[in-house]
């Protein structure tokens, strides 16, 4: 049997969700996180079924949370950015500055867990199936597809990987302390870390590309490993980074050192890069492995507004979750934050999923009984709907 | 050497520093006396001064007390003419002047105390050899990349630096080069703040000398060019990818939609190039490529992405020759013309 959705989920979905968010942020005013400077921040919220509200200003947490309490919205969100006044257009708005932001996600993570819980949909037909998107679907030929992402410990373990390594920049290379950094689970398929350092506030959008690509291992020149076009092999070996250094040069050491070819024995000068296009290329390579690969627009975005820590996600209904502990950081058991009282959805397709260390599915065109949080999260994907 | 302040030849390099205008003031000189024959070769070094960045050369000769006079008179003489463009080039030619003693300065204080005043950035001298290249200074990164992204070469990438403890090292040189723009810049805000005197028939035939013997500035270079064989190698592979119905990350479809705005395209032209995207929806494109071109929200037109953020979102398909020191993808259609050796107005006709 083929498994097949509407477009848009019904209203009685929508009203559902709502009403759930709603109850969580009246019982978990707490687990919202405020700001620091509160009314120099741009916010937004995106309500079930509606279109993005921003360019929204509030002056405490208590107003804040009333409108979570009321108006129960999908997704939330707080700028990066403080102005003079968030209240008007972008123009106008007076920037004043904004925090270093970096988002991992683990749908750029190409694990091969995902044939086994992604899915994509027909928009014209509405079928749906499991496994990678195809040109165009087989039933319909229409071209206008689109996937889902769900995640996985293992994806999402990958990109807890990539947070760490991405600390490591910002605290060895960047030297920023500690306790300037804030890494938070995205609430869906990754992580978000900021950092509230006013040394880096004032940075534009061309300096925060320049941080962008540092992490990320674009852009780096063989001379910055002591290889140039006119270098004879002794210069090269003379200046070639060693494993002990700090930043770039160092890690390209340490990749090396670690990478196939290098292991099996002291590389030769003949089977160096016979030329420096040659070498160019290996080091672009090596440096892309090397580096963590970021959403390089939410960096170097200096307007954006990035999802409120302490929110829950409108695709999931998880949280938002700070990670005190990242190595012992568990997001499909720590970020479940709704309850477990049972509702019946009739469910269309769900890959087999995991939450609290509970195993769900897999689900194909069945009503079945689930407790909330695990039915929020087929629900807000659009994968089931309130029976 | 002597410190900034007290030392004469310090001054003469450094002529844009407060401390150099505190020196020209308490000798009390007016216009007018410079009209003197003693003054004769005060006024001709100022000359020299203008002459040569008119020509975009550097003034010859190494720096006296005579540039502590010929740099507030050649002011005086730029402002007289009231040619903008000479300005601009006055200020860039001091500038460089200025990168280049202090390239040379063997005494660290003295550059640390150039950039204190320059731009009220502590710089710390440190010796290191790192890859065969001894580093003199280290800068807080912040500060590096606060000049550094806006020279847009490769080598000035925060990536190729060696960058420790939220700090950059330098050499000399290079620490001198990231600061030319800042000099330029402050010369160009005292000569904006001279006001133009009467001059004496001496230095008012100077003037006359000067304007006459300054190029008239350049044409502007920048043309636009719509003709699709003329579309840089990222915009192309993003149109091949549409035709394909292949879906174009958000990025992609920013920098499609900037650049065909901004090349003369309507609304209309680029919405048509959407539709064959897997999520096409008439009514979200519409609006998104009429927000982009400042027809709605706050009104505002975006611009294209540069090179470097382009290259970032891994979307840059570099042509080796055409797209050779380039910062914009709008610059492809000039740097085509010119290496085909295509007169502009047949480039664009095509």
């Amino acid at each position: 049997m083929t498994a097949t959705l509407a477009a848009a989920p019904p209203n009685s979905t929508l009203e559902f969700l709502r009403g759930v968010f709603r109850e969580f942020y009246f019982h978990h005013r707490a687990t919202v996180e405020t700001p620091p400077g509160i009314t120099e921040r741009e916010f937004g919220y995106m309500p079930f079924g509606g279109t993005m509200v921003r360019h929204l200003m509030y002056g405490t947490a208590g107003e804040l949370l009333a409108l979570l309490v009321k108006e129960g919205p999908a997704n939330v969100y707080c700028s990066a950015a403080r102005y003079e006044d968030p209240t008007q257009q972008m123009e106008e708005k007076g920037w004043r500055g904004a925090d270093l932001i970096f988002d991992i996600d683990a749908d750029a993570i190409p694990t091969d867990c995902k044939r086994t819980h992604d899915l994509w949909r027909c928009k014209a037909c509405g079928r749906m199936e499991l496994g990678p998107r195809p040109a165009s679907c087989p039933a319909c030929g229409s071209r206008q597809t689109e996937l889902t992402n769900l995640a996985c410990s293992t994806c999402l373990g990958a990109a807890k990987e990539r947070t760490g390594r991405l600390l490591d920049f910002l605290q060895a290379d960047f030297g920023i302390a500690s306790d300037a950094i804030a890494i938070h689970f995205s609430g869906n398929i990754g992580y978000h870390v900021t950092v509230a350092d006013p040394a880096f506030h004032g940075l534009d959008q061309l300096a925060r590309s320049d941080i962008a690509d540092y992490v990320a291992g674009v852009g780096l020149l063989p001379e910055a490993l002591g290889i140039s076009r006119k270098a004879e092999y002794a210069d090269i070996e003379r200046r070639r980074a060693k494993p002990s250094e700090p930043g770039w040069r160092g890690r390209m050491a340490r990749a090396w050192a670690g990478s196939p070819a290098a292991n099996s024995r002291t590389p030769q000068p003949a089977e160096l890069p016979r030329s420096y296009a040659r070498a160019k290329k290996v080091v672009e390579q090596l440096a892309r492995q090397t580096g963590v690969g970021i959403d390089a627009g939410v960096t170097t975005d200096v307007h954006r507004i990035f999802r409120l820590g302490g929110t829950l996600h409108g695709k999931t209904g998880l949280l938002k979750q700070r990670c005190v502990d990242l190595a012992a950081y568990d997001p499909l058991v720590e970020a479940v934050a709704l309850d477990a009282e049972p509702v019946d959805v009739a469910v269309a397709l769900a890959p087999r999923f995991a939450l609290r260390g509970q195993s769900f599915g897999p689900y194909r065109s069945e009503t079945i009984r689930l407790p909330t949080h695990a039915a929020v999260y087929l629900l807000a994907r659009g994968l089931a709907t309130v029976s | 050497m002597e410190r900034l302040g007290s030392g004469l030849l310090d001054l003469a390099k450094y002529p844009f520093l407060a401390e150099a205008g505190d020196y020209v003031r308490a000798h009390g000189l007016s216009v007018e006396a410079l009209a003197d024959p003693e003054y004769a070769p005060i006024v001709d070094r100022a000359r020299q001064r203008i002459l040569a960045a008119a020509r975009g050369r550097e003034l010859s000769g190494s720096p006296d007390e005579r540039d502590i006079l010929s740099f507030p008179l050649a002011m005086l003489l730029v402002k007289a003419t009231k040619l903008e463009h000479l300005a601009a080039k006055f200020s860039l030619a001091e500038a460089t002047r200025a990168e280049r003693l202090l390239a040379q300065e063997r005494d660290p204080q003295v550059l640390h105390e150039v950039l204190q005043k320059v731009a009220n950035l502590t710089v710390e001298p440190v010796e290191l050899e790192v890859a065969g290249k001894r580093y003199d200074f280290r800068m807080p990164m912040v500060e590096f990349l606060r000049r550094a992204p806006k020279l847009h070469a490769d080598k000035w990438r925060l990536i190729n630096q060696v960058v420790v403890e939220g700090h950059v090292l330098l050499m000399r040189a290079d620490l001198a080069r990231l600061f030319r723009e800042e000099i330029a810049h402050q010369v160009q805000q005292k000569l904006r703040s001279v006001s133009a005197p009467r001059l004496p028939a001496v230095l008012d035939a100077v003037v006359r000398e000067i304007v006459a013997a300054t190029p008239p500035p350049p044409p502007s270079a920048l043309t636009w060019h719509r003709t699709p064989d003329q579309y840089p190698p990222c915009i192309v592979h993003i149109l091949e990818k549409m035709k394909r119905s292949e879906n174009v990350a958000h990025f992609g479809r920013f920098l499609h939609a900037t650049y065909l705005l901004t090349v003369g395209l309507t609304v209309d032209e680029v919405l048509d190039q959407y539709r064959a995207s897997p999520d096409f929806n008439e009514r979200i494109a519409r609006y998104q490529i009429e927000h982009l071109a400042g027809l709605r929200g706050g009104r505002r037109k975006y611009r294209v992405p540069n090179c470097r953020t382009v290259i970032s979102h891994n979307m840059c398909f570099r042509h080796p020759t055409y797209c050779y020191n380039i910062v914009t993808p709008l610059q492809y259609p000039s740097k085509y013309a010119k290496r085909r050796k295509l007169p502009a107005r047949e480039a664009e006709g095509r």
